[in-house]
């Protein structure tokens, strides 16, 4: 009998290159399929971390810029994505990295009466005084601290004429609230007589001055102070149920006035409008203000740059740009005045680059504070950055926001971009250039801080 | 010694060729189980093809497009604030103007998404009449692949919300 063949070893050798093959099936599928999928999620779940971490960053600068402290803050930062161990391919390691940047936040103006520079007020020191003729109206009034009147030259008035200032109150409904007279006639021979007369809502007068006589043929100047409690026109002012609006009507004579009130802005908000202070001609401020940015080189989610300048902080992709966290840069109106607020940490410290780290942190100390409230008839904001056209698409959408317009012939405001840089001018609601009226009201809170990264 | 006798000759013949059949009959079925398993783990990776999900971050606001609401030249704005990006073919969004609801897809979305895609930085806009207070609820749902979905973006909006606290 021939001897069979023995294939055991055949039916072994089958079952091992079928459980390869399975083996290898599995693992391919996973590589090819799942890996991807769950690279992206990582990669995407670690960028939205890092714009968290950048957001804290910048919460800490908003408290440093706002209280006086010296405290240093520390901001973590992580480096890395989780990654899918032996599935994943190698990539380009992420990087954290500062550019200080010197005048880099300006802020000019061709005039400016500064209310408050830093925590002392100087609305005492000289009042903003503006001619009736020019701005007749006040409104969206909740509240008048200092309202004081100046007639340049009184003189003496023809027989049968009368001249007069005179300040009506209408209320929040439309309604007469109230009203102001002064009035100058002619008296019997070389005098004449100047009469203050206050009416309340209903037109009782309560307050008929007796007539005070002056002899001579003019007077200069001649000073009112409409709170004066004599008048009781602050009562009345008071009763007005707000936020009311002020008429001031002259005839026959030329008076400026100044006032400082409570505003109530569109978005139910109240503001000091009005104070006066220290008038400064072509101001300029300028400050350091550098950039802390994070390069996200991801391979499968898309690459992503997070920028925090300015107190904002920016995305940049491949495919575009936008900003994630808005600055402090708010405009209010009321009115015929404009009101802008904006609040700046500016970082400084040396140049630093941080890679292949797993952590970075970020040390942060406030060294000076400022703080700017004044009043202009225009500005320009001028500051260097990588992304000009997002600041500009910000300006402009804050500013169109209250009814103000940046293109046409009679724009409000302008703006220019250029490579690393953007610049905003704001000329008000009177847009003449040569415009004295000072339409706009700027707040402008900044903090220098000293920034170091370390591992 | 001298030949094998001729009957010897052939068996060992005989049992040559049998070894070679042997030989050809494995090498015949390792290749159709490599040739099974391979065709197998086509079908398998075809067939597995999971669900992924979208990155993408979208913020909705209303504009009244002047000072005044209720004029017909409000404006709804959907921002593409990071991430992939959108196409006609994935995304909906699903606006609810008070009482009425507008399903857009494909080439009724217009707008940013002329050019096939919709990335950071862009605004989709849609000039509705918004009269103030008038709520808006904004959705924006992706279709992923298989028809899962996905709701990148769920909002109620208030029209001139600043100034109707009570209704909202």
């Amino acid at each position: 009998m021939p001897r069979r063949p023995r294939d055991d070893a055949v039916a072994t050798t089958l079952g091992a290159i079928l459980l390869l093959a399975i083996v290898l099936m599995a693992l391919i599928t996973v590589r090819t399929t799942y890996v991807p999928l769950w690279e992206t999620a990582s990669e995407a779940e670690h960028m939205r971390k890092v714009e968290g971490q950048l957001g804290s960053l910048r919460a800490d600068l908003d408290r440093l810029t706002a209280n006086r402290s010296a405290q240093i803050l520390a901001a973590p930062f992580t480096l890395h994505a989780e990654r899918t161990g032996v599935f994943d391919v190698p990539k380009a390691l992420d990087e954290l990295r500062f550019r200080p940047r010197s005048h880099a936040y300006n802020f000019s103006a061709p005039e400016i009466i500064i209310q408050q520079r830093n925590t002392s007020s100087l609305q005492n020191l000289v009042e903003t005084w503006q001619p009736v003729s020019s701005a007749p109206n006040v409104q969206s009034v909740e509240r008048v601290s200092n309202f004081r009147m100046r007639i340049e030259e009184i003189r003496k008035p023809g027989p049968n004429e009368i001249l007069r200032e005179t300040v009506r109150i209408i209320d929040a409904d439309g309604d007469f609230a109230g009203s102001f007279i002064l009035e100058v006639r002619k008296a019997s021979g070389p005098d004449f007589h100047v009469q203050h007369t206050t009416r309340d809502a209903d037109g009782n007068v309560l307050y008929d001055h007796p007539e005070t006589v002056f002899q001579g043929e003019t007077i200069r100047p001649y000073w009112v102070n409409l709170l004066s409690t004599s008048f009781r026109f602050d009562t009345v002012l008071s009763a007005a149920e707000p936020p009311f609006r002020l008429e001031l009507v002259q005839q026959g004579l030329r008076a400026d006035y100044t006032i400082t009130y409570e505003a109530r802005t569109e978005d139910g908000d109240t503001l000091v409008v009005g104070a006066g202070g220290q008038l400064i001609e072509d101001f300029h401020w300028s400050f350091a203000s550098g950039a802390l940015t994070y390069v996200g080189r991801n391979g499968h989610y898309t690459a992503q740059t997070f920028t925090l300048e300015h107190g904002a902080v920016l995305l940049d992709q491949p495919d575009g740009r936008a900003i994630r966290i808005d600055p402090h840069f708010h405009v209010h109106r009321v009115a015929d005045l404009v009101l802008v607020e904006t609040t700046v940490p500016t970082l400084t410290g040396a140049r630093a680059d941080l890679v292949g780290e797993a952590q970075a942190v970020a040390y942060a100390r406030a060294t000076t504070r400022a703080t700017l409230i004044g009043t202009a008839p225009e500005f320009t904001l001028s500051i260097a950055t990588e992304y000009p056209q997002l600041w500009a698409q910000l300006w402009t959408q804050r500013l169109e926001t209250v009814g103000l317009v940046g293109d046409g012939t009679d724009p409000n405001f302008a703006i220019t971009t250029s490579p690393g840089r953007a610049t905003l001018q704001i000329l008000g609601i009177h847009t003449d250039p040569d415009s004295p009226v000072h339409d706009l009201q700027v707040t402008l809170r900044q903090a220098t801080v000293g920034l170091r990264l370390g591992p | 010694m001298g030949t094998p006798p001729a009957r010897l000759q052939r068996r060992r013949n005989a049992a040559s060729e049998d070894a070679v059949a042997e030989v050809v009959g494995s090498i015949l079925l390792v290749s159709i189980v490599v040739v099974l398993s391979a065709a197998l783990s086509l079908v398998v990776m075809q067939s597995m093809n999971p669900v992924g999900r979208l990155y993408v971050d979208v913020g909705a606001r209303l504009d009244p497009g002047d000072a005044t609401w209720g004029n017909g030249n409000e404006r709804i704005i959907i921002d593409h604030r990071g991430g992939q990006a959108l196409t006609p073919t994935m995304a909906r969004f699903v606006l609810t103007l008070g009482d009425e609801t507008q399903d857009l897809r494909g080439d009724q979305l217009g707008s940013a998404f002329d050019d096939g895609r919709f990335n950071i930085g862009e605004s989709w806009i849609r000039v509705e009449r918004l009269a103030s207070c008038t709520p808006v609820h904004v959705q924006v749902i992706v279709t992923l692949n298989h028809g899962a979905t996905q709701l990148l973006h769920n909002q109620v909006l208030t029209a001139d919300a600043a100034n109707c606290e009570e209704e909202t």
